[in-house]
């Protein structure tokens, strides 16, 4: 084992500088320096647990994506190692941070959650049973796929914006509405996207929109109502509501552009950010039709040799 | 002389009872056919072998005894050439890397080593596995659906490779739907319905084998 993590290590690192390669320098240095102002705020940011919370989250992540366990399971006794090894690496920046700031009990928390991650089985999203969904739009199977994939989540955030209004909290309704526009928006991000199935680009665009325009104001009406009655107006539901429409059709479209799951992570973090700061400015809106617009003339000439007879 | 006996496995996942009372053994030097429908649990079966899986029974092997598996959907690290990929596993086994034997091996598959594995069609990801496997010298290689997507020649060389593994007095199990492949190759195939193995072929023909499956069906 001592032998092979070296190998490893050096293999993933050829990797990376494969990656960097083929993206180029320019959006490597982008990339890095996005990377940098991420790392600055986090520096700046006086809550001590943030750097701890954005570690702990990524290397969840990172762990629930991965799909090399069977296969180095397969090959090597104790995978876990080599993972914790791989975590540690992960972690150098934001135990940089946190040292930086002396904050050596999260250094600690870092490392622990370093040990702990490799041994976290992956979360099946996919079960036996089937999760009957006959009030959905039928035929939008990207809509079918994001409700069994994250539906147990919209009913807690349901819950919580509840409490909001009978503490007349309006602030936590207000972020129960918008984690569920972005979980439901996000979760649609299908990782096979199906072109071949329209006939034409004006089939694919009618059948997004309606899917995206019957479910998701369905969904929505219990957290809208909620926001109603904790706002005693309807500008800032109907925002969230049309905020979120441009931003799940955004994330619903990124996928048949950009292939590379990199790429389309940073495309979808711009989009939470945008949809977060911009929600109730007219400039979000407009923003968002842009991308979108983008978007749709890139699939048309993308998947114009597939349409075109 | 036995290299792995299963005996009395349970395996179910939730409700689902997928394996039985399922007994087996397997001997050295022997390729083994395994056959069974879609979902029978043949898959399983390889896992609960390998520990990859918790079950209740007993797979019985010795401590020297090593194992190969080749997945059905293989793995690949995305931006890493097939002889990369092929010297990884071999590292990882702990096995020492013979560039002449690599290039033996890949005569008969002509794989564009240096290549990104990643970008390979199916068949010659499956051809990669099977190579990064045999390299690996274990003495049982277990093979889930090896041919799938493998063009003529491949699957004729593939065979050829097998029974020069099983003359060097080393194991294979082999999963798949073709049983007239399965026939030409295996020494005895088994069939698994109902959660178990309802009966091993020794010597029956094509015929008999397909006709013994549907009455059993």
């Amino acid at each position: 084992m001592s032998h092979f993590v070296p190998y490893y290590l050096s293999l993933r690192l050829k990797m990376l500088y494969r990656l960097f390669r083929q993206i180029g320098i320019l959006r490597s240095c982008i990339l890095m320096g996005i990377a940098y102002v991420v790392l600055y705020f986090l520096y700046k940011i006086d809550n001590q647990y943030v750097v701890v919370g954005v570690f702990s989250a990524l290397a969840l992540s990172v762990n629930q994506c991965r799909r090399d366990r069977q296969f180095l399971q397969l090959l090597i006794s104790r995978p876990s190692l080599l993972l914790m090894i791989e975590y540690l690496l992960l972690s150098v920046p934001f135990v940089v941070v946190s040292s930086l700031k002396g904050e050596w009990v999260q250094v600690g928390v870092m490392l622990l959650v370093v040990v702990l991650v490799p041994f976290f089985k992956k979360i099946q999203t996919e079960h036996h049973f089937t999760v009957p969904l006959p009030f959905m739009y039928r035929g939008g199977i990207d809509m079918l796929y994001s409700m069994r994939l994250v539906g147990w989540i919209l009913p807690i955030l349901i819950a919580g914006g509840v409490m909001g209004c009978c503490y007349d909290n309006v602030k936590i309704v207000r972020v129960c509405t918008a984690l569920y526009m972005i979980i439901l928006s996000i979760s649609m991000c299908n990782p096979q996207p199906l072109v071949r199935h329209f006939s034409s680009f004006r089939q694919f665009l009618v059948m997004n929109f309606k899917m995206v325009g019957y479910n998701l104001p369905l969904l929505v009406l219990p957290m809208v109502v909620l926001l109603v009655y904790s706002e005693n107006a309807v500008s800032m539901p109907l925002c969230l509501l049309l905020g979120g429409f441009l931003f799940a059709l955004a994330t619903l479209f990124v996928r048949y552009v950009i292939s590379n799951s990199l790429f389309m992570f940073i495309h979808i973090a711009l989009f939470v950010a945008l949809y977060v700061t911009t929600v109730m400015s007219v400039w979000g809106g407009i923003l968002f039709a842009i991308v979108i617009a983008i978007y749709l003339f890139g699939i048309k000439i993308k998947y114009n040799y597939i349409w075109k007879y | 002389m036995e290299i792995l006996k299963a005996e009395n496995i349970y395996k179910r996942f939730g409700e689902v009872a997928v394996l039985d009372d399922l007994s087996v053994s397997y001997e050295k030097g022997q390729i083994y056919g395994l056959v069974g429908e879609n979902g029978a649990g043949k898959t399983t079966l390889f896992n609960c072998m390998l520990g990859q899986l918790n079950y209740d029974g007993t797979v019985e092997r010795k401590d020297d005894v090593t194992i190969g598996f080749m997945l059905a959907e293989s793995f690949f690290y995305s931006l890493i050439t097939g002889r990369e990929h092929i010297e990884f596993c071999l590292k990882a086994k702990g096995c020492r890397i013979d560039n002449a034997e690599i290039q033996r091996i890949n005569e008969y598959f002509e794989l564009p080593l240096n290549r990104y594995a990643s970008g390979y069609s199916t068949g010659m990801k499956k051809k990669l596995d099977f190579m990064s496997l045999l390299l690996q010298k274990n003495d049982l290689m277990i093979l889930d659906e090896p041919f799938n997507g493998v063009d003529l020649k491949g699957v004729i060389n593939m065979r050829k490779l097998i029974r020069e593994a099983r003359d060097e007095g080393r194991t294979v199990i082999i999963s798949s739907h073709q049983i007239a492949s399965l026939h030409e190759i295996c020494d005895k195939i088994d069939f698994l319905c109902n959660h178990k193995i309802m009966k091993r072929f020794v010597d029956e023909s094509v015929e008999e084998i397909e006709q013994s499956i549907l009455n059993i069906i």
